[in-house]
């Protein structure tokens, strides 16, 4: 498992995650998406609305919805599922959350919802965080923002 | 009220500005900076050279005019074929007291415009709770503050008198001392596409 964290974007503030969707390329769509501990600039969508505990999408209805508006998620953990867990398995589950979440810079990196296969973390306003099990996506990611850094090495500096 | 030990002995009908940490208590006395400023009313301050230069003004204005009315008196009696005595010496004591009704004027106005200051400082911005996430827009000149569980506030946001959010502050390091190694930070609001505000770690310029 690895993952990267990212201090510079291409729309200059965290999270447009067009720009992540575009940098990892576009293989959200496969996937099913549980987003937890969530807050935007705006909520133009009634499927992403302004308080609710998280949100369960579809990987194209959500693509669709980042897509059309320029939403900031200032907070947000979006984890990602392949198509065949069902959202009662998934919901058995602690829901992720970055707020707070000291073993999110803990150089053992992990992805936090056991069954999840990425993990993207808009924090504070101020960076990202990508994990993934499967490195292609480490390495699309990589070749859009070569400056990102390797987060276990990060975790570990003092 | 006690200038001489610079604190108030009542709390202070102003709460202060958010933003200027010196006026937010209520039983300091002009901001904790008497050598600068006097507080005539107990509500705010103003500079000491302006008040002092007005109340020193008076003084002399007065002092003149009794000095005038006491050692002028002679002029009466230099009097000739005309009251010429006379009429310079009402003259000047005249003259004196427009000068002292003039400075006593400037002191009213400037105690006038203060009294209409505490109007508006009687009236703190509001302050509203919430345990969920903060909303961009609210009521105009107010403060939401998110609490946790346990009421402790984590994260407050200004809003500024169009009701749009201005600034937050955070009242945690989320968990990661290393990027939020000072505690509270703040973040602030880019209204400049106003239908997509975005929250910056930096100040626009």
């Amino acid at each position: 498992m690895k993952g990267l964290i990212i201090k510079k974007i291409k729309s200059k503030y965290f999270t447009n995650m067009k720009d992540v969707f575009f940098a990892i390329g576009n293989v959200q769509k496969k996937y099913n998406w549980l987003i937890t501990n969530y807050e935007c600039n705006i909520y133009p969508s009634k499927e992403i609305p302004f308080t609710q505990r998280y949100v369960w999408i579809d990987g194209k209805l959500l693509t669709d919805i980042v897509m059309k508006d320029d939403i900031q998620f200032i907070w947000g953990v979006f984890s990602a599922f392949k198509k065949n867990e069902s959202k009662n398995t998934i919901l058995k589950y602690s829901l992720p959350f970055a707020d707070g979440n000291k073993d999110l810079w803990s150089p053992d990196i992990h992805i936090q919802h056991p069954l999840a296969e990425i993990e993207i973390v808009s924090w504070d306003s101020s960076l990202l965080l990508l994990i993934s099990r499967n490195q292609k996506i480490i390495n699309s990611f990589l070749k859009k923002y070569p400056d990102a850094i390797d987060l276990e090495r990060y975790n570990s500096m003092d | 009220m006690p200038v001489n030990i610079s604190r108030l002995l009542s709390p202070d009908s102003y709460t202060g500005n958010p933003y200027n940490p010196n006026t937010q208590n209520v039983y300091a006395y002009v901001g904790n900076n008497p050598v600068n400023y006097v507080d005539p009313t107990g509500h705010t301050s103003i500079p000491v050279n302006y008040n002092l230069g007005i109340e020193w003004s008076t003084v002399a204005a007065g002092a003149g005019a009794g000095g005038w009315a006491g050692s002028m008196w002679w002029l009466c009696a230099a009097n000739g074929f005309l009251p010429i005595g006379d009429i310079i010496y009402v003259g000047g004591l005249i003259v004196c007291a427009v000068l002292v009704a003039d400075q006593t004027a400037d002191i009213n106005a400037i105690l006038a415009e203060s009294d209409e200051t505490d109007q508006t400082d009687t009236n703190p911005e509001k302050v509203n709770q919430t345990t969920d996430s903060l909303p961009t827009t609210g009521e105009p000149n107010s403060v939401t503050q998110q609490v946790d569980e346990n009421g402790n506030i984590i994260k407050e946001r200004h809003y500024g008198p169009d009701g749009r959010a201005i600034d937050d502050t955070h009242y945690t390091d989320h968990g990661n001392s290393k990027t939020h190694p000072e505690v509270p930070h703040n973040h602030y609001w880019d209204w400049s596409d106003p239908l997509h505000p975005k929250l910056l770690d930096e100040p626009l310029n």
